[in-house]
């Protein structure tokens, strides 16, 4: 119950956020998309197959709004002052970070399908629309433990060293690397990928990703930083 | 009723904080008064479990989740709101962090005690420092905390402000397990304060429970603060 009624209020906060910083929502949006549409064009001129590069490049839009979303959710909280207070709250930080995470997804969705539908638009591919979404859904949903685990570390050293910038750039780069090293590996379907190495991996990645957190957040409060901007 | 039994911080800088045998009793606003960098926050943080501890015996543990339910906390002065919701949403985030139902009649009630309803549905970052101030206490005594730790509460308050936080806290007192609160405005600890320690570089130099000793203890520090 407190739960749902957490996810609700954290919803709230996003749109609120989102209204207040308007322009700034409206203006970076554009900007996004004309850079996913650009590299998309780069992308398909290089010879690479219609539907798996399209894939590839809308998986790398969702996962990158999932890892941007929590690196800047870690920001904001560092910012406002509220972590120590947030540690006083009898949930965890990591679970509040998660229930946070899941608040912002469906905006991360719809950023991925205005960019399906202008790719669709601008440069007609010959593949349908909803064949390419469900394909990314499959793929989101493979990667999704490894784009988490990434950001979770990313969370654990903003809060240690309070600097995020650095890691939203390279955390993106990267994501968009790993896409494209999927499609340029021939891009082998999910069902062969979903084994049991697949499973393993990604709960060691889960696991050693939620102890590091779990480190560098008690470095920062053991030296008393958790305040501190 | 919470008893620090011992507690031990120490800091990078040396600093380091040791005090024993602290009773903060219930029904009662428990002061700690000292300079800047005597310890007020530290000891608070201490606590809490916000910081490192090199010994920490407190009853109860506030590492345990009934206990952080009834918890009511304001680090520093610091209004920890999200400066892009409402006064009335901040509200109602924080008791849904503290694992409190939102009650719409309180938060009207302590809203309007603090003269921040007209400015429910205005964002966090529209306010002034003083009415962050009085949004942030609102919020936090929505939540119906037991235990209440509050670092600077007044910072940024005007006069008027001061007295009706001092009013509210005085009968917020009788029902509350514990109220501690560090300071810096005699006037204000004077209205409110039944117990109080004083701490001078991480050790507790004195306590009573006496107003002529408060007295004596806010001399005292005007003296070690002029030096």
């Amino acid at each position: 119950m407190f739960a749902l009624n957490k996810l609700m209020l954290e919803c709230l906060l996003y749109i609120n956020e989102l209204r207040s910083y308007w322009f700034e929502t409206v203006s970076s949006l554009l900007f996004y998309l004309l850079l996913m549409l650009g590299i998309y064009w780069m992308a398909s001129s290089d010879g690479l197959s219609n539907k798996t590069n399209l894939v590839a490049h809308m998986t790398w839009v969702v996962s990158a709004g999932l890892f941007t979303s929590l690196v800047m959710i870690a920001k904001t909280d560092v910012t406002n002052k509220v972590l120590e207070v947030m540690h006083t709250f009898p949930m965890s930080y990591s679970k509040i970070l998660f229930i946070k995470s899941v608040a912002r997804a469906p905006y991360d969705f719809s950023v991925m399908l205005l960019t399906l539908l202008l790719i669709f638009v601008a440069f007609k591919p010959s593949v349908t629309f909803f064949d390419v979404l469900g394909d990314v859904v499959v793929l989101y949903l493979y990667v999704v433990p490894f784009v988490y685990s990434f950001a979770l570390v990313s969370c654990g050293l903003i809060i240690a060293f309070k600097r995020a910038e650095v890691f939203v750039v390279l955390g993106n780069a990267l994501i968009g690397l790993s896409a494209y090293a999927y499609v340029k590996s021939g891009s082998p379907p999910i069902a062969v990928l979903l084994d049991g190495i697949y499973f393993a991996s990604a709960l060691v990645s889960l696991l050693g990703s939620y102890l590091i957190f779990y480190k560098l957040r008690s470095w920062t409060l053991k030296k008393g930083a958790l305040g501190h901007i | 009723m919470i008893c620090v039994d011992s507690l031990e911080v120490s800091y990078p800088n040396k600093f380091h904080l040791c005090v024993e045998d602290l009773v903060f009793k219930s029904a009662k606003i428990t002061v700690v008064l000292g300079k800047n960098g005597s310890g007020k926050s530290s000891l608070i943080k201490g606590i809490l479990g916000l910081t490192g501890t090199e010994r920490a015996m407190i009853k109860p543990s506030f590492e345990k989740v009934a206990q952080k339910e009834s918890l009511g906390v304001m680090i520093e002065g610091t209004d920890s709101l999200y400066s892009r919701l409402s006064v009335r949403d901040s509200s109602k985030l924080y008791s849904v962090h503290r694992n409190q139902v939102f009650d719409e009649k309180r938060f009207k009630e302590i809203a309007e005690n603090f003269g921040i309803y007209d400015h429910r549905n205005t964002s966090i970052q529209r306010l002034s420092t003083g009415n962050k101030r009085k949004a942030y206490l609102t919020a936090l005594f929505c939540s119906r905390p037991k235990y209440v730790f509050l670092d600077e509460p007044t910072l940024g308050l005007d006069l008027e402000s001061v007295h009706k936080v001092s009013r509210f806290l005085k009968e917020y007192s009788r029902h509350a397990q514990s109220i501690v609160i560090t300071s810096h405005d005699s006037n204000f600890i004077k209205e409110i304060c039944d117990d109080y320690y004083l701490i001078d570089n991480g050790k507790i130099v004195d306590s009573d429970d006496r107003a002529s000793d408060l007295n004596k203890a806010l001399e005292f520090l005007k003296d070690v603060c002029a030096e």
